[in-house]
């Protein structure tokens, strides 16, 4: 397998997919509101794709539903992401990617805050500084070569 | 001859000349020299378009006439003629060229002449210059020399070839092309090809990988799938080819392009297939491993992984024919084996998958290989299996590992007669590893483990030695707890039923000991352990209904015509213990299964007495606890005595299934069931009250028992032999008057609609004195929707069952004659409740193809204009094609004609299209309605023939207001037709109205808000329902009237309110927003209406299928799109936030990749 030498983890454990949502009864009643919860975050984003493997963040267990928080009724929502090894240098990518999906799907009212989990990055306070600050964000977006690596990763599979 | 020839030159050069000149030849009445000779003026003329006309005229003399009509002397003057005008101005050519595929297959030509005009082709036109049904007619020469003058072209071999890379040469009609790819194969293996055959090989590789968009209208419908197969069969066709080719091939596969690299390993399998050996691979091995195992381990196409696997196969089966050198293909395979074992023990890892995936591609390619694999990766896999801290998914890579190779393994020897060697040496690895999976504590592992098991120890022939207890280790973990899961069990059932030694036995020791029953006790079905009961072996499987369905299916499955006898006397003795449902649907698949065998009929209509048995418990069942014989040997009285209005009807229900699987065996079958079915009838009204009749699977038994009794016996003896309360209100059903009928008179009427949808032979119910109450009960808008919904029924089941003849078309014309006179005369809802029996009817009609149906159909139509009754005429259509839930279909012996949805939709739908197209106003609103309520209930393939006309309905539809069912019938069937497929590129006109239109339907930012605002609001007070703050109400409703647009301030609102200490006063916030939202939801407020839930998310999923079309034509929707989503993923519902979501995120990606 010599040439994914070129790839910093070249072997990466793969996880299994989590179960779809159980339907719930007032799911289809239109009277009934239903708040955005950690669950329906972790949906947003366990599909966007690894920038270096066909697989998913979800598969690679980059982002996992226990690390989303969501709460409607303040309009936050916060997801962490854990980085497959510490030096991972697409960390930054990822968190982009995972901060411009949720950009995209969720309503506007929703604050959104994108880090690393706690101590599984060894650049994890710079990531996460560039990650919160909107200014380097936007800047980052308006770079064509860093969006077309982004959008390669929100690519949707259609059915 | 000369006479037609002058008038060919006169009439400016005619094209029905031809004609009268062989009709000629052809009577004897001239000659083609004749002809020749006529038409010596044209064909010397100095004028190059003169000696063209008539060149082309002698060609077409020359096709019409028979092959065998020239003799060779003929011929060779023709051939002659030809020859020169080879070399003659370009503008004779075509007819030239035109001429020669029927020279050459005329019967007498000499092998001179075709040697001379094949020769000269070559050398004197050149072919590219021609015109493209020139170059086909050129190809077809070309064609016809080397198949049907191989001798000749044999002499001329070289040139031939020659002659045929030069025309050949740069070829670029996909006609044309195809006509080529043909030929090819045929001349590249019709001689040597010498110093051309890398030549030859270049002209049609210079198009490998094919490309090909087929233009918009093709008339001759070419597609890239036929070039790309022609090609491929061309390019596999010689393997003299191989050095040329394989170099291509690996330059292709190393393509960034996923289709050049899918196309080079599909050509490459079939190369191998078609005699590529160990000669012509073995310098290109490595390289060919290297490219297929960059794209398996890259995996980012799924599709080219597939198919670089099924290629390295067919690559190492192909290096093992005739090898040279053994050393090059045992270091590829080492090379393999070193490279992807090491994954191997790292199931969870990434590249096992890949690792594994290629090593199962080596087992599957040849018997050598896989020895050498095979004990290494089984080595390695159940290795981990012992590793104690192995995850469950490390169990399920590994055990589906080891089941794709043991599959592998078997594919290759096309044999399922022996265990496969590498198994049986490596089988207690394997065994242990299996075994050990069958205990795990996870359900998925359990799972696999039986899946791994079937593929690695059973064989369809040969007795394995480990299948047996391996088999009885399934059956456990199925009667187990683990049996409660669904793959287990799904996993178990199927390795359960492949037919093996030892079945019997296994049923009769293992299963039917659980339906033993002791004195007095109960068996095992769910139900309790009654008192002093046991139940055999354990009786743990009596604690969970699960796991007792799971021994009733395990035996189902098991079960077969030698056992059945054993089975069903087991089963029946329980059911007598316990009458459960379950129990008699066990042992009616029991019958469905072995009813084939006659030893089975035998034991089940003659010794057994089923039919008999099984009706007499049903009517045991469905008589009434006080008619019950209490003097009964067995307790079954009892026990049924015991059971709800709901246990009996399931139960009945069960009995049905019985009684339709007994009867499926014999059609024929007549048993006197009289005095059952009126004990059924009699004792199921007083049991279960109302309810009980509109149980439909009541009607199936009855239905079935009716079929073999004379119904007019039946009915008479209803009147006699229905209890004294029953038979008043029976009375009066024929005479009904239905402004004072009773509840019991109504549900007679559900009793004629069971009897009529459930009898087979309909023909002595067509009687006036029913029909006429049926008609009145359909009619009445008084009655009560149950009722009249089933006269109805009724009604349409008779139009649909009565046989054709004077009978149905009385009833025809006497219901036409009814229904005309309820139309001029009745009230407005007399008359809508008319025209819906009318569509019912026509639903009738139209299932069994009566001539009259057009007559009807054309009705109904007409009502479409009708200002009054339009609407109801076009909600009528939903019926049509729709499928009910019990009546109209076979198992209730409805008159249902093949094809009946196709033919009746192809009726329908031009002329409802071209009503609409000429209508205006309401008439086209109607028909609106009527197209969008039929087409939900076509099948998808249909619709795709009519998307041409369809679109515009449906565009016009989902961009109505007027009716909510236009929009949401018109939503989802173009969902329906953007997930079979993409429109049409000559359809992505539509692009921009659709989407405008499905945009106005996902939501309004106004309507959104203000919904979301009133659930919100909803839910807060769902548990303290009224509050209120300091302000008074006025200033309440002024907030609201600020708040309702923006969400988080109401909300902040609420928050206050919630926090007040003030009691409630008698306001309440909801009761205020309420008003508000229901003004507004009106339209009389600004905002449009907000779409009801599931309009709104399927417009959102056809939204995100529209990104499928052309780049070009929804770019420029792209903005719009995304900015007015925005709102979407707002709503207050998930699942439309879901769909909204995925549809942004489309929307957003578009013109930004390759696509």
């Amino acid at each position: 397998m010599a040439d994914m030498s070129r790839l910093e983890n070249i072997n990466p454990a793969v996880y299994s997919k989590s179960n779809v949502r159980s339907a719930a009864p007032t799911d289809w009643d239109d009277d009934v509101y239903d708040p955005i919860d950690a669950r329906e975050v972790f949906e947003l984003v366990c599909d966007i794709q690894d920038p270096e493997h066909p697989l998913t963040l979800e598969q690679l267990n980059v982002v996992s539903e226990s690390l989303c928080y969501a709460d409607d009724e303040k309009g936050v929502v916060r997801v962490q992401f854990t980085p497959t090894i510490p030096h991972c240098s697409m960390a930054a990518l990822i968190g982009l990617s995972i901060r411009l999906k949720l950009l995209h799907t969720l309503p506007p009212r929703f604050k959104v805050s994108v880090e690393i989990t706690p101590g599984s990055h060894v650049s994890e306070a710079a990531v996460n500084k560039q990650l919160a600050d909107k200014e380097r964000v936007a800047a980052a977006l308006e770079n064509p070569h860093l969006l077309a690596a982004i959008s390669k990763c929100l690519k949707p599979t259609l059915l | 001859m000369k006479d037609l020839v002058d008038f060919f030159k006169s009439s400016n050069y005619d094209s029905g000349t031809a004609t009268q000149m062989i009709q000629c030849i052809c009577d004897g009445r001239s000659s083609i020299l004749d002809a020749v000779e006529c038409l010596g003026e044209l064909l010397t003329s100095e004028n190059s378009g003169e000696r063209a006309a008539g060149t082309r005229l002698l060609a077409e003399v020359l096709h019409g006439l028979p092959k065998n009509c020239l003799n060779e002397a003929q011929i060779k003057f023709i051939s002659a003629f030809f020859l020169e005008r080879m070399k003659d101005h370009h503008t004779v050519i075509p007819a030239v060229l035109h001429a020669l595929p029927c020279l050459l297959e005329l019967e007498q030509i000499s092998n001179s002449d075709v040697e001379k005009l094949v020769r000269g082709l070559l050398l004197e036109v050149h072919c590219q210059s021609q015109l493209m049904l020139d170059r086909r007619n050129y190809y077809s020469v070309i064609r016809i020399a080397i198949t049907k003058h191989k001798a000749v072209i044999d002499e001329m071999f070289n040139e031939f070839v020659l002659g045929f890379i030069s025309a050949a040469d740069g070829e670029k009609d996909p006609r044309n092309l195809l006509l080529l790819f043909s030929l090819v194969p045929v001349i590249a293996n019709a001689g040597t090809l010498g110093k051309m055959s890398e030549d030859l090989f270049e002209v049609v590789a210079a198009y490998f990988p094919i490309d090909f968009v087929p233009p918009v209208y093709d008339p001759l419908g070419v597609t890239e799938e036929d070039l790309s197969d022609g090609l491929r069969q061309c390019l596999s066709c010689h393997v003299g080819w191989a050095e040329y080719f394989l170099p291509l091939l690996c330059e292709k596969m190393e393509s960034d392009l996923p289709q050049a690299k899918k196309e080079a390993y599909r050509t490459l399998i079939l190369c191998c297939a078609r005699g590529y050996t160990s000669e012509a691979l073995s310098p290109h091995l490595t390289v060919l491993w290297h490219c297929i195992r960059r794209d398996v381990v890259d995996g980012s196409d799924a599709q080219v992984s597939a198919v670089a696997i099924e290629a390295l196969s067919a690559v190492l089966a192909a290096a093992h024919i005739k090898v040279v050198d053994v050393n090059t293909v045992t270091t590829i395979v080492d090379a393999i084996i070193d490279e992807c074992v090491v994954h191997l023990p790292a199931p969870e890892s990434r590249l096992f998958l890949p690792a594994s995936d290629l090593l199962t591609a080596v087992i599957a390619a040849q018997e050598c290989a896989a020895l050498r694999v095979y004990p290494k990766a089984v080595a390695h896999l159940t290795e981990v299996t012992k590793t104690p801290d192995s995850s469950s998914r490390a169990w399920i890579n590994v055990l589906n590992a080891l089941a794709k190779m043991a599959s592998a393994s078997r594919q290759r020897d096309h044999c399922y007669d022996v265990v496969p060697t590498e198994v049986e040496a490596h089988c207690n690895a394997c065994l242990g590893a299996v075994t050990a999976a069958l205990q795990h504590r996870s359900a998925a592992v359990v799972a696999e483990g039986i899946t791994a098991a079937r593929a690695l120890f059973y064989c369809r022939s040969a007795a394995s030695p480990w299948w047996g207890p391996l088999r009885q280790e399934i059956l456990n973990v199925l009667l187990s707890s683990g049996g409660s899961d669904t793959r287990v069990r799904s996993n178990a059932l199927s390795a359960l039923a492949e037919p093996s030694d030892g079945s019997c036995e296994l049923l009769t020791q293992e299963l039917l000991p659980h339906l033993n029953v002791a004195d007095g006790g109960t068996v095992a079905d769910g139900g309790t352990v009654a008192d002093g009961g046991t139940v055999a072996d354990g009786g743990t499987v009596a604690d969970v209904g699960a796991v007792a369905d799971a021994v009733l299916d395990a035996m189902v499955v098991l079960t077969d015509a030698a056992s059945c006898q054993r089975c069903v006397e087991a089963l029946w003795k329980a059911i007598e213990a316990r009458p459960t449902p379950a129990l008699c649907k066990s042992l009616a698949r029991i019958i469905d299964k072995t009813g084939d065998d006659a030893g089975a009929q035998e034991f089940l209509f003659s010794s057994w007495r089923g039919l008999e048995k099984v009706v007499a418990l049903g009517v045991m069942a469905a008589m009434p606890s006080t008619a019950l014989n209490k003097n009964h040997t067995s307790n079954l009285p009892d026990l049924l005595q015991q059971l709800s209005g709901e246990e009996k009807l399931d139960l009945l229900s069960a009995i049905a299934e019985l009684c339709r699987s007994l009867s499926a065996i014999r059609p024929a079958l007549r048993t006197p069931l009289s005095l059952p079915l009126s004990c059924s009838l009699a004792a199921l009204q007083p049991a279960a009250g109302g309810t009980m009749w509109q149980r439909t699977s009541i009607w199936q038994p009855c239905g079935l028992l009716i079929q073999r009794l004379q119904l007019r016996m039946l009915l008479s003896w209803w009147v006699g032999s229905i209890n004294t309360e029953i038979r008043a209100e029976y009375t009066a059903v024929w005479s009904l008057d239905t402004e004072t009928a009773a509840e019991n008179t109504a549900l007679l009427v559900v009793v004629v609609e069971g009897l009529v949808c459930w009898c087979q032979d309909a023909g002595p119910l067509g009687r006036p004195e029913l029909l006429l109450p049926l008609l009145r009960w359909a009619t009445a808008p008084t009655a009560p929707e149950a009722c009249r919904q089933a006269a109805v029924l009724a009604m349409a089941a008779l139009v649909n069952k009565l046989p054709t003849g004077a009978d149905f078309l009385r009833l025809l014309k006497w219901l036409e004659h009814e229904l005309k006179k309820i139309m001029e005369g009745g009230h407005a809802p007399h008359k809508k409740l008319a025209v819906t029996l009318m569509g019912w009817v026509l639903k009738a009609l139209e299932m069994r193809a009566a001539p009259e149906t057009l007559k009807w159909r054309n009705e109904l139509q007409s009502l479409l204009s009708n200002e009054e009754l339009g609407v109801t005429a076009a909600q009528c259509y939903s019926v049509l094609l729709s499928d009910h839930a019990y009546a109209f279909c076979a198992s209730s012996s409805s008159n249902v004609r093949l094809l009946y949805k196709q033919r009746t939709f192809e009726g329908l739908v031009t002329s409802l299209v071209s009503e609409f197209d000429v209508s205006s106003g309401k008439t086209r609103r109607c028909c609106l309605l009527a197209i969008a309520s039929l087409l939900p209930h076509v099948p998808q393939p249909l619709l795709q023939h009519h998307i041409d006309k369809l679109l515009v309905v449906l565009v016009e539809g989902v961009r109505s207001t007027a009716e909510s069912a236009v929009v949401s019938g018109s939503v989802s069937t173009l969902r329906l037709l953007l997930q079979a497929q993409p429109l049409p590129s000559q359809n992505a006109s539509h692009a921009g109205s659709l989407v405008l239109a499905l945009l106005a339907l996902t939501n309004s930012p106004h309507a959104t808000k203000n919904k979301g605002a009133k659930c919100f609001l909803r839910n807060k007070v769902q548990n303290h329902q009224t509050f209120s703050t300091k302000s008074e109400n006025s200033e309440i409703t002024s907030s609201v009237d600020v708040a309702i647009d923006d969400v988080e301030t109401f909300k902040t609102l609420v928050q206050l309110s919630e926090s007040s200490d003030e009691a409630a006063a008698g306001f309440s916030l909801t009761d205020v927003l309420d008003q508000k939202c229901s003004v507004e939801d009106k339209g009389t407020s600004s905002g449009p209406l907000l779409q009801p839930l599931l309009v709104r998310e399927a417009s959102l999923a056809c939204l995100e299928l529209l990104t499928q079309l052309p780049l070009a034509d929804v770019l420029p929707y792209r903005a719009q799109v995304v900015r007015e989503l925005k709102c979407a993923v707002a709503d207050h519902k998930r699942v439309v936030r879901r769909a909204a979501a995925a549809a942004r995120t489309a929307w957003l990606q578009l013109g930004t990749g390759p696509s």
